[in-house]
């Protein structure tokens, strides 16, 4: 354009096509998601279950992106282990990631404390009750309080045991082991040589060690609250606690806080473990590396009440202060649909709450499918009171105080009891 | 009556001195402004809310709710309370003495050696500049009961496979050991600079009276020190009473809360057990004791320098 014919025109019909020009192709993009149904910009925040779990979620997203194109989705994480300091700071910021990856030992505490979304409505909306009824009763029930449901069951980490059956076999034990508590002392015995070790269990509470106390536990009946949760149910949990004791005592143990969970691991996989107490995403590693023995999944021997395996739950919710619920809940029933939740949890080998997609699952993993198959059903989890993970950091010190030989069983049930009674 | 020449300029006099000083002053606070502002903002407005917060439950994520003395009952009725003071405090008893020996050695040592001691000053003060997460990694390492060096060398000594974090007798004063090493180049350097700092002719003098080595340290460096010791102690009591980041990184408090500390406690009572008055009334706690033991120490030691 020539300096003369640019003089034809004011200042201000410049700025307004120029602008306009600008401007027309953001309305039209804006109007064009509109019409899609969804826009913005969503963060959606977890727990990492794989070291690849950043691409793994971009997958979700990019298939997301494909049905809502104006949605942006930014994913993030939390580390386990300080996975409360890190929600909380975010809920406290009044503008917390809008999905929230959360475990049952801690969303009850925040859906009491209102920064979680009511999702009821939603959930019993009629168009979504076919993913709805996919999803086990059982999981639902974890993810619900009388004040609401709080999110989207997807996930549960099953708490395994992990066999060398190497050294079981050379100690004549693969058979009889997982009969009974004296079976198990038995094979730990007759692995522990040297500087191996018949058994591992965790027990720093960094490391989540109540995770392994827990089957032993609920396999005698007892449990952290009683039917009511008005006190604590221990209670005939004495002599399960005192063979957790006796193990260590009988020094068929790595000595109390020696090694961490990760250490437990590196020596099941050199094979100075006979019976490790794991969880699934390890199976990964041991396949991707296997270790120079024959291993197998496993669960604890059955108890006086029963045969259960311990395992927590994942569930997708909403923050409250979210401006954008619309499309939170359209990611998140994206994320829980079966193709979705079913590739990921085969990427990390965790185990889904959709009945209709078991079978399709862990087609290369036996060991993943027995866990599925044989473990799930006897899965007991946490009770989701608000105060259950402080019920279980605070009554572990008793616990590992007991592993070190300082009380008996009877004495450690009775001091947690009254550490958990004082919280209810 | 009209002002004489003399009266008036009298008058004159008085008002540009005051108003001098009114410069003068509003300059000094113009100056002072910023950290004063930064001292109101980050350090008393939130001990101001902590102390409010004290009486309250929630407050963080949910709206607070008054709670009247109940946080500050439970403060004294929780047994975890009491063993995370005395833990800090046989921490603060077993780390300060032994940083502060072996700073002084370290410093009598550096301040002799005439060649490389610059080297030797950065090698020194070396892991002080270390994030504590790598100093718990590197310690991780060498006390490991399978495989750390330190363990390598107990075992061929003795036979004995130690559980340094893993045994409640010796958690803390393994974290102890742990702090005293990343200390030790700090306080090596700052009592160094303490020596450096002593005039010459007294000791030339005591020389020359026949006073020895040994003599003219007791006689003549350690009082000529206490200024600098006055400083060491009321510092390194505040820094070690807050001992938060190796429990957090190596123990997470235990094993059987052995090392459990006040700092520990109030992050726990915040983040973990999402109760931020109890938290915040500890941490109110752990201010008393700070400026109590501080005033103390203070006091004592004021009558000495």
């Amino acid at each position: 354009m020539s300096a003369k014919k640019m003089r034809g025109y004011s200042r201000r019909r410049f700025l307004n096509l120029f602008g306009g020009s600008i401007a027309v192709p953001f309305v039209l993009g804006a109007l064009s998601s509109r019409a899609a149904g969804l826009a913005g910009k969503l963060v959606m925040i977890k727990g990492p279950h794989s070291a690849d779990e950043a691409k793994f979620e971009a997958e979700i997203i990019a298939d997301f992106k494909k049905g809502n194109p104006g949605v942006d989705v930014e994913f993030t994480t939390y580390d386990w282990a300080n996975m409360n300091a890190q929600l909380t700071a975010g809920f406290a910021s009044g503008s917390p990631p809008d999905v929230q990856y959360l475990v049952d030992l801690i969303y009850p505490a925040y859906a009491e404390r209102g920064v979680l979304q009511d999702m009821t409505t939603w959930v019993n909306d009629p168009a979504w009750k076919s993913e709805r009824d996919a999803i086990a009763p059982f999981a639902w029930s974890l993810a619900k309080s009388s004040k609401g449901i709080w999110g989207v069951p997807v996930l549960g980490a099953v708490y395994n045991i992990f066999v060398n059956l190497d050294l079981l076999n050379a100690a004549g034990v693969a058979g009889t082991w997982q009969k009974s508590y004296a079976d198990m002392m038995a094979a730990a015995k007759a692995t522990t040589k040297g500087d191996t070790f018949g058994v591992s269990l965790r027990t720093r509470v960094s490391d989540f060690a109540f995770w392994d106390w827990f089957p032993y536990i609920h396999n005698a009946g007892a449990d952290i609250l009683n039917k009511d949760w008005s006190g604590h149910g221990l209670a005939g949990g004495e002599d399960a606690m005192q063979f957790l004791i006796d193990l260590h005592k009988a020094k068929v143990t790595p000595p109390v806080g020696s090694v961490d969970w990760q250490g437990q691991f590196d020596l099941f996989k050199a094979g100075k473990i006979a019976i490790y107490h794991g969880e699934t995403p390890q199976i990964n590693e041991l396949l991707a590396s296997p270790p120079p023995f024959k291993w197998d999944v496993a669960y604890a021997p059955p108890g006086p009440k029963g045969q259960t395996v311990m395992g927590n739950f994942g569930i997708l919710s909403i923050a409250a202060a979210s401006k954008n619920k619309d499309a939170a809940w359209a990611f998140i029933k994206h994320w829980a649909s079966g193709p979705e939740v079913g590739r990921f949890a085969g990427e990390v080998n965790l185990q889904v709450v959709r009945t209709d997609i078991v079978n399709q699952l862990y087609g290369d993993k036996p060991q993943m499918q027995k866990i599925q198959k044989e473990f799930v059903p006897r899965v007991k989890g946490v009770q989701p009171h608000p105060k259950i993970l402080t019920m279980l950091q605070q009554i572990w010190p008793v616990a590992e105080d007991s592993y070190l030989g300082n009380l008996t069983g009877n004495d450690a049930i009775a001091q947690m009891g009254e550490i958990i009674n004082r919280l209810v | 009556m009209a002002a004489t020449p003399s009266q008036f300029s009298a008058i004159e006099h008085q008002t540009r001195r005051a108003s001098a000083a009114l410069r003068r002053d509003l300059t000094a606070y113009a100056f002072l402004a910023p950290i004063l502002l930064f001292f109101i903002v980050f350090m008393a407005l939130p001990v101001v809310w902590l102390f409010y917060l004290s009486f309250q439950n929630d407050g963080i994520l949910a709206p607070a709710r008054f709670a009247g003395l109940d946080n500050w009952r439970r403060t004294f009725a929780d047994r975890l309370v009491l063993k995370c003071i005395g833990n800090t405090l046989y921490y603060c008893l077993i780390a300060i003495p032994t940083v502060f020996v072996l700073g002084m050695i370290v410093a009598l040592s550096l301040e002799t050696i005439r060649r490389g001691a610059a080297i030797l000053r950065v090698i020194i003060y070396f892991p002080t500049l270390q994030a504590s997460l790598i100093v718990a990694l590197i310690w991780t390492f060498m006390i490991h009961p399978d495989f750390g060096l330190l363990n390598i060398v107990i075992r061929a000594a003795t036979g004995v496979k130690m559980n340094f974090l893993g045994n409640p007798a010796s958690a803390m004063p393994t974290i102890a050991m742990i702090e005293v090493w990343k200390g030790l180049g700090f306080w090596a350097i700052l009592f160094l600079s303490g020596l450096l700092a002593l005039p010459l002719d007294l000791y030339h003098a005591a020389e020359l009276d026949g006073a020895g080595p040994v003599r003219r340290f007791f006689s003549l460096t350690l009082p000529l020190m206490k200024p600098t010791f006055y400083f060491a102690v009321i510092f390194a009591t505040i820094v070690n009473l807050q001992l938060f980041d190796s429990v957090f990184v190596l123990t997470d408090g235990g094993p059987v809360n052995s090392t459990a500390t006040i700092a520990w406690y109030i992050y726990r009572s915040l983040f973990t057990f999402s109760d931020p008055g109890f938290g915040a009334t500890l941490s109110f706690v752990l201010v008393i004791v700070v400026v109590s033991l501080t005033a103390l120490q203070s006091w004592l030691m004021r009558a000495r320098v």
